[in-house]
């Protein structure tokens, strides 16, 4: 072993570019791979940190089966008017008195109910959704589906504010509304007090009003009117962590005449932030394809190359594990070089990458105490640098020493 | 008591689905201490039987037994064992590794066998030294005479003691005053050591070396001792 190692090494030297070429091949590599994977930590942790500042929300709703339940209360034009949730899912009404039972379960801090439904406007036909809002319930509001916060011209609602709508800026945006404009829902015309930007919200709404007077535009739009009922709750949990319970056991509390879908907001809203997980994930796995197709070539290079010294020391009596060994140690040694290399400087080099990108680099995040992330890249490129050059190093052992030697 | 013996032996190469016949039913024997020539015309097979002797290459059928061991049962790497202990090789073109030096190429032979590099280098610089070239040991061929580099290919094939030596045309690439040297240095390893020889050579090998004659004409193999010398 001793022999192959020294005589591994002694090979490296002799030709000093190539191992060179091979080492930086690595180092270029593996600084790459290192770079992606801290964007990908970055991005998980700047995800987890939006979770955690969020706390838990999610939204619980009854939807109509093709083979369940139809609607109990239904719209005059069925087609175009109805309960939904996003992402266009007709919904069955549920009584508002459930919102006391959610709340009393353990992991849930609040809890408010929500109307949502399309509705056609009168002069031009055209279907918008009006949202009507528990102005009071602000904690359960808040990021789940529309709340002060989100406002970007004029005011929200206050407790007290009646016959005023807030728009959405889609909304907004395609019918030239602002603040002081005048929208007509169900035939009666309601002012706009203020523009809110939804972002990307579990649900959201066109038109949001006050509860009183959405149940009086909705009504209008029924063959029965509206009780004490809801289609859809906004939840809140005591915390992300606490969610997957809050959501399982709202669902069971609904289940026993209803099925319920929960949605988690917190989830679906990290979903359009910052990189893709997937696209990072993608980014490099084509890294590691590549480094084993550089890795591979340079291996199946230098055994086409060495096939006749290959044939001569096999003559000599040198035995094919010794031969293969050679090879695949010389790949282990250049790669462990240059991944060793490429990991330090990929770390070093990120906060630079990261400004350059433009990506808010945080000291809260701990980017350069990573010892599994180095190790993992390290031993990521050690490992393909192997199995590449495997294939070559059985071209090695399969040389015939006759063969190559009588030409 | 032969240190090698072959029954039988027969060779054919499949060359785009034909099948080119080298040699058929041949047999031999060596014993220790002896020279045994092969000659023969260029292209009759000589090369391809030195490289079935030597276990680089199989025949289609016979039996090589070497030292009582059957080297057709034996596996690849129990044949480059058998090699790296028991079997020197001599090639026409020397077929030293051009980016190592003399002595590395010498010490080659020597690696993998549990020997230690400080031993291993003395006994690699001791037999280049006997050869006249010990101050050429960080010399690479390129940088080396032609009869130099026989020595150096000479000194490969002897550092281990084998006691069988084939050699393909070893004297085929040099001049008659080179080959000559060449030869007196190796007959004398062969003769001191009693070292068993089978040489290829169509001609360039000076027969007053060899103790035996074999000719490889048509596939067929003829005692000629006799006859020629």
């Amino acid at each position: 072993m001793n022999d192959v190692f020294s005589n591994t090494i002694k090979e490296l030297l002799r030709k000093p570019i190539r191992t060179g070429v091979n080492v930086f091949g690595y180092f270029l590599c593996c600084a790459f791979i290192t770079i992606v994977a801290l964007f990908l930590r970055f991005d998980l942790q700047a995800k987890d940190a939006v979770v955690k500042y969020m706390g838990g929300k999610f939204l619980i709703y009854s939807p109509v089966r093709k083979d369940g339940a139809p609607q109990a209360k239904t719209a005059k034009t069925p087609m175009s008017e109805g309960f939904f949730t996003e992402p266009m899912v007709n919904t069955h009404l549920m009584p508002v008195s459930l919102v006391k039972e959610i709340a009393a379960i353990d992991e849930v801090k609040a809890v408010t109910p929500f109307l949502l439904f399309r509705i056609k406007q009168g002069q031009d036909g055209h279907v918008f959704s009006l949202g009507g809002i528990k102005i009071e319930d602000k904690y359960a509001l808040k990021s789940t589906m529309v709340s002060e916060a989100d406002i970007i011209k004029g005011v929200f609602f206050n407790p007290n504010d009646r016959n005023v709508v807030v728009i959405d800026k889609s909304y907004a945006d395609l019918w030239n509304l602002k603040p002081g404009s005048v929208v007509n829902v169900a035939d009666a015309l309601y002012p706009v007090i203020g523009v809110v930007s939804s972002h990307a919200r579990t649900a959201r709404a066109d038109i949001y009003m006050n509860w009183e007077d959405a149940k009086i535009a909705i009504n209008k739009r029924l063959t029965v009117p509206l009780g004490d009922e809801a289609n859809i709750f906004l939840v809140a949990s005591n915390g992300g962590e606490y969610n997957a319970v809050a959501m399982k056991k709202s669902r069971e509390l609904l289940e026993g005449n209803l099925s319920a879908n929960a949605v988690n907001c917190s989830l679906h809203i990290v979903d359009f932030m910052g990189l893709s997980k997937d696209t990072l994930n993608y980014v490099l796995m084509a890294a590691c394809i590549l480094v084993f197709l550089f890795s591979a070539n340079s291996q199946w290079s230098l055994v086409s190359e060495k096939r006749h010294e290959i044939a001569i020391l096999k003559a000599i009596g040198w035995k094919n594990n010794v031969i293969f060994g050679q090879i695949v140690l010389g790949s282990v040694l250049q790669s462990a070089l240059g991944g060793a290399l490429g990991a330090v400087v990929g770390v070093a080099v990120f906060p630079f990458c990261a400004a350059m990108l433009k990506i808010p680099f945080n000291a809260q995040y701990e980017f350069l105490n990573m010892p599994s992330l180095f190790a993992w890249v390290f031993v990521g490129i050690v490992v393909i640098a192997i199995v590449s050059a495997l294939v070559p190093a059985f071209k090695a052992v399969r040389t015939s020493p006759a063969d190559v030697l009588r030409n | 008591m032969f240190v090698l013996s072959a029954e039988n032996l027969s060779k054919s190469f499949d060359i785009r689905g034909n099948q080119l016949k080298i040699f058929s039913d041949i047999s031999f024997a060596v014993k220790p201490g002896e020279v045994l020539l092969i000659s023969g015309r260029s292209g009759v097979g000589k090369s391809t039987l030195l490289g079935i002797l030597s276990g680089l290459d199989r025949a289609n059928s016979g039996k090589i037994i070497f030292k009582d061991k059957d080297l057709t049962a034996m596996t690849l790497n129990e044949l480059a064992e058998l090699r790296a202990m028991h079997i020197g090789m001599i090639f026409q073109s020397f077929n030293l590794i051009q980016t190592w030096t003399a002595l590395e190429n010498v010490e080659a032979v020597l690696m993998h066998r549990g020997i230690n590099a400080a031993e291993r280098k003395k006994q690699a610089i001791a037999i280049l030294e006997e050869l006249g070239l010990g101050d050429r040991l960080s010399n690479l061929p390129a940088e080396l005479s032609v009869g130099q580099q026989q020595r150096v290919a000479i000194a490969r094939t002897m550092v281990h003691n084998p006691s069988l030596i084939l050699a393909d045309e070893p004297t085929g690439d040099v001049d008659e005053e080179t080959a000559s040297e060449i030869m007196t240095l190796l007959m004398e390893r062969v003769k001191k050591d009693n070292i068993s020889m089978i040489a290829a050579s169509h001609g360039a090998f000076n027969k007053k070396y060899a103790d035996r004659e074999l000719l490889l004409k048509d596939g067929k193999i003829f005692d000629v001792t006799q006859a020629t010398i």
